[in-house]
Order: C-alpha cells, then structure tokens, then sequence
C-alpha cells in the first residue's frame, strides 16, 4: 500500500493533462512522466484538502475515492484520441552524451540519495521548521476530525497556520494510504521530481547532455540538507522551475503558447499552494509572461496567455481561497498596522542590512555551485547573446528576490534573525530555475559537434 | 571520446571543458557528503530526540480531551515575549505530539500539561495554583493537571 500510494497522482496527472488537452503530442516519455507526477500530486494535495475540508474522514475511504477518480480520468484520458502534433517543429537530434556522463551522474545522484535517506534515519521527523510547522500541519489535517480547521485556526503564531498546505497535504495523503508514521518515500519523492524535473525539460530541449550533467550540479550539499529537512523550499522551488520553464521556454519544449501558458498556471498555483513566497511567484510569473506575450504576439494574444496562465492556476487559487475561509490566519511577515510600515521604508540602514546579507548569501550559496555554472556558461558558450532566452529566466529570478528583499524591508521581525534564519533558503527557490536556464542550449543553435560544446 | 584535432577552434576546446568542470564539480560534493554521511554511520543508531520526547508525551495524550485546548505551564525560566513560554522548543514539541489537540499558552483550558525539565522536581505551589495534578505518569518533568473544580 505503502508503493501503491505514488500510482494515483501520476494515473490523475496524465488523465487532467490529457482531458484538458495539455499534451503538445511532441512530449519525450520523460516529460510525459514528469507532468504527469507534478501535475498529479499537486492535484492529489488539492483533492486531499477539498475532502477534508467537506468533513470526509482521512484514511482508507480517501485512498479509495482518490484511486477510482484516477483510475477514471485515466480511463477516460485513453479513450480519447491522441491529439494532433502542435507547436514548433522539433529540432535535430543532438549529439549524444559522452559514454562516461550517464553513469556518473547516476552515481553522483545514488550517493546523495543514500545520504538523504541516511540524514532522514537520523531526524525522521525533520529539522524544527519540518515537525513544528509543515508535519504538525499534517498531523491536524489528518487526525483531526470533521472540524479539524476549528482547532488547527487557533494554533500557536509561530507555527504559521496561515502556511498552504501542499507539504502537509502531500504528507497527510501519504497517511491516509499508508498508515501514519514518518517514511523516508516523500522526501524521495521530492528529490526525484527535482531531478525530473531538470532532466526532463533538458532531454525536451534535445540537450541530453546538459540533461546529464544537470543531475551533477541540481542538488548542492545544502539542498540534499533541504531536502532531507522536510521543509517545502525544495517542493517550491520544483514548482517554480516547472511553471518558468513553460513561460520562458514553452516553445522550445514543444508547446505551442496557449498550452505553454495554462501549464505555467498550472505550477504556478501548485507553487502558491505550496508557500506564501510562491503566491508572489505567480504574480511575477504572470507578469513576465504577459511582457513576452505582448513583446512577441500583441496585446491580444498576452490576454489570452494571461487568460490561460489563470485558468491553469485557478484550482490552487480556489484551495487558496477555501483555506484562507476555514482558517482566517493572518501572516505574520507582514507589519500589524500600516503606521509601522513608513518608517521601515525609509531607514536606510535595513537597505544595507538586507543588500549586505543577499550578496553574502549569494556568494557563498551552494558550496559555489552558481559560480560553477557561470563559468560552464563562459567556458561553453561564449558568445551567447540570444534574447528573450536569457532575459525571461533573469527576468523571473531578480523580480522573485526583489519582492524577497522588499518583504524583508518591512518585516516586523528582528532583521538580523530573519535574515539569518531564512535567506539562504529562500535563495533556493529559483535554483533549479537557473540551472535549468544555464544548461539549456541556445536557440536555434545547430546540434554539430562544432556548435555542441557538450560533445567530447 | 573523439580524437582531439589539432585544427579545433579554441571555441570547441574550451566547450570541451565546460562538462568536465561540472562533473569534477558533482564529484566534489557526492564525495564530500558520502564522507561525511559515513562518518555519522558510525554512529549507534538512537530514537531521534522528538521521537523520544513524543514517546514519553504518549501518555499523558491518550488522557487528555482529543481536541484540547490544553494549557502549556511551565516553570518559570527566561522571560519570553508575550504569549511565548520561556521553553519555546518543548512547548512545540509536546504540541507536535499531542496534535490535533490544540496547546495554549494564555487560553482558558480545564487541562493542562506541565512541563519544568529533565529531573526537575514536581510543579511547586505557584504553578499549581487552580490546579489538580493527575496521575503520575512516571514522566519526570511531564505532569497532567486538571482544573480545580470549585465547590459552590
């Protein structure tokens, strides 16, 4: 049962994408795979939380609900026609990886797996943000009865019972098939869609090389810490991966842009309905969107994209909403009053404070992997110039820290403690975005061994 | 790997590089962690601290109201901003495991958990004040308490 528990999400993933018409039909398996699970484990929380909100109980009667919904949507999504191939014309095949590339990846990755379980044996509740905040989450959803949000709104403030629920959910639905109990699957399953989700756009974008050599750089040792933490900046920063992917390289992926923008919604929404900072996500990544649409097709067809990117973020927003009802907690980012908010503004000093501690954050992050990847970048491709592909993923990433910065000018918090307990994973959050970004190749760049500086 | 040609732009050779840096790069840190992680291998394995701290709750949870509230007492220690105990970590954990039964700090409960650290004592008058301590779980620094009913 324990197993069988990740077969639903990815059966419902495949069936929503498919009814809704999602597929480009130019999908590698890979990606196929990929969206289905990230689809359908975002929509399997969403599922989670609407039941238990309706006052269903959680266990056995939720694990069969979920299975036959997937099992039909599935059903379903088979019987209908494959659809036409859409959106750009594929491009050459390229270069193979080198024969000694895949092993080592895969074992780079199986050592940081081992030690992810191994650190998991050792805290299998997670570290304090972990147990205090997304696990007790769980806990309520899942043992509470028919009004668990009546008791869950009265939670201590520094459990943040304000947070969305994705984690918890994901943690709660898990119990609900499998008994409850810490299991080491749902962090495993994090790190594999984070993986996933870089291999798989890469291998879309016909880079099997960079797809590779993304394996080796993905998960920096704070990350794998991340990860095993059982905290939801690793979830988050997936999501904020998968849904950027869509809005800056939609048509390199194959997808033609009206797909491209409701798949964007789509993770877009899971991101929010994963954390507060992935609520600001989805503005930024709406906003960035609507520029390339407008700069690229005109002012209609950016407000169909808009359209589509809202209507794909529709059923995380609606949780969002629900959520918000049942449980009417406030953030405690954000000042109390608007009085105290002016004077924080205008003190200089936090500027320098903040500025001072991102650039610290930034230099030492990820034992100097960004710094790495800037210099594969240089060391690759030395002339790469080429816009909007380098601009739109910059574009989402200044634009997210900036709002990071801005909440930070107006925290009501001591700023040196929030600073230090929380910037470097929130520097997490569009790092697989830039790995991404820096390891996809150049448009329209022809994949000859003269071009490819993945070839050896 | 193809043979290298000695007409190869610097461009290719560079390019043939970059790959080699991120996989010297992804070697680095699985090593680094794999060593690391064997170090602490070494350790015996133990039930983790909240694991252990839940266990000894478990207790005093299975007789208490399944929903709460119950109020958090607690010796007093280190001042602490308003409406936070002076043991912050212990009060989240003893409400990691009594969930979903809700811990208060300053709400009014009929129950209570007292909690006054490893080996302390019991609770002494002061925290007693308005209430009845229950059985003794045999928990030292862990006492569930009741409401003293007043007589009319």
């Amino acid at each position: 049962m324990t197993l069988l528990s990740f077969l639903p999400p990815f059966l419902l993933g495949y069936g929503i994408l498919t009814l809704a018409g999602l597929w480009s039909g130019r999908e590698r398996p890979e990606l196929k795979l990929l969206l289905s699970g990230l689809a359908g484990f975002g929509a399997a929380t969403l599922l989670y939380f609407f039941w238990r909100a309706a006052g269903f109980p959680s266990g056995g009667e939720y694990a069969l609900a979920e299975g036959a919904l997937s099992l039909a949507l599935a059903g379903a999504a088979g019987l209908r026609k494959a659809p036409p191939e859409s959106g750009p014309p594929a491009v050459p095949e390229a270069a193979a990886a080198p024969r000694w590339l895949p092993p080592l990846a895969l074992l780079c990755t199986a050592v940081i797996l081992a030690c992810i379980v191994r650190w998991f044996s050792l805290n299998p509740h997670g570290t304090v943000d972990a147990w205090a905040i997304w696990n007790l989450h769980a806990r309520f959803l899942h043992r509470g009865g028919a009004d668990w949000y009546t008791t869950y709104a009265g939670l201590h403030e520094m459990t943040h019972a304000d947070y969305p629920l994705l984690v918890s959910a994901l943690q709660a639905r898990f119990w609900a098939f499998a008994g409850e109990g810490q299991s080491v699957l749902p962090v495993l399953l994090v790190v594999v869609l984070a993986y996933g989700t870089a291999f798989a756009l890469l291998r879309q974008m016909n880079a099997p090389v960079a797809a590779w050599l993304s394996l080796l750089v993905l998960l920096t040792p704070f990350a794998a810490r991340q990860a095993a933490s059982q905290a939801a900046d690793l979830p988050l920063a997936v999501f904020i991966a998968a849904s950027a992917a869509f809005v800056c390289f939609g048509g390199r992926l194959g997808f033609c842009a009206s797909r491209a923008a409701a798949l964007a919604g789509l993770f877009a929404g899971l991101a929010a309905w994963t954390k507060n900072e992935g609520k600001l996500f989805l503005l930024v990544a709406l906003l960035v969107q609507t520029v390339l649409a407008l700069r690229e097709r005109g002012t209609r067809s950016a407000a169909g994209s808009a359209l589509r990117f809202l209507a794909g973020a529709a059923p995380s927003v609606l949780a969002l909403l629900v959520f918000r009802m049942l449980v009417p907690v406030t953030s405690d980012v954000m000042p109390g009053d608007a009085g105290s908010v002016l004077p924080m503004v205008l003190d200089l000093s936090r500027y320098l404070q903040i500025g001072g501690a991102f650039l610290y954050e930034i230099a030492t992050f990820g034992s100097g992997a960004p710094w790495v990847l800037a210099a594969y970048v240089w060391l690759a491709r030395p002339g790469r110039t080429a816009l909007p592909e380098t601009l739109a993923p910059i574009a989402v990433t200044v634009l997210l820290l900036g709002g990071y910065f801005a909440v930070y000018v107006i925290s009501p918090w001591d700023l040196g403690w929030h600073l230090a307990s929380s910037l470097n994973r929130l520097l997490l959050h569009p790092w697989p975005l830039i790995v991404l970004a820096a390891l996809a190749p150049a448009e329209g760049t022809p994949a000859s061994p003269e071009n490819s500086p993945h070839v050896l | 790997m193809e043979p290298e040609s000695s007409s190869e732009s610097p461009q290719v050779r560079r390019g043939r590089l970059a790959p080699l840096l991120l996989a010297a790069f992804g070697l680095f840190t699985a090593g680094s962690l794999a060593i690391e992680t064997a170090q602490t291998a070494r350790q015996m394995p133990v039930a983790d601290y909240v694991t252990a701290f839940e266990s000894r709750v478990r207790p005093l949870r299975d007789r208490m109201p399944a929903k709460g509230p119950v109020r958090f007492l607690e010796t007093p220690g280190e001042p602490a901003p308003p409406g936070r105990p002076s043991d912050f970590l212990h009060f989240l954990m003893i409400q990691y495991s009594i969930a979903p039964a809700l811990l208060v700090v300053e709400a009014p409960a009929d129950t209570a958990v007292w909690w006054g650290g490893y080996g302390s004592l019991p609770p002494g008058p002061a925290v007693l004040e308005g209430w009845e301590p229950q059985e003794d779980t045999g928990e030292p620094g862990l006492r569930l308490l009741a409401r003293k009913r007043v007589s009319p």
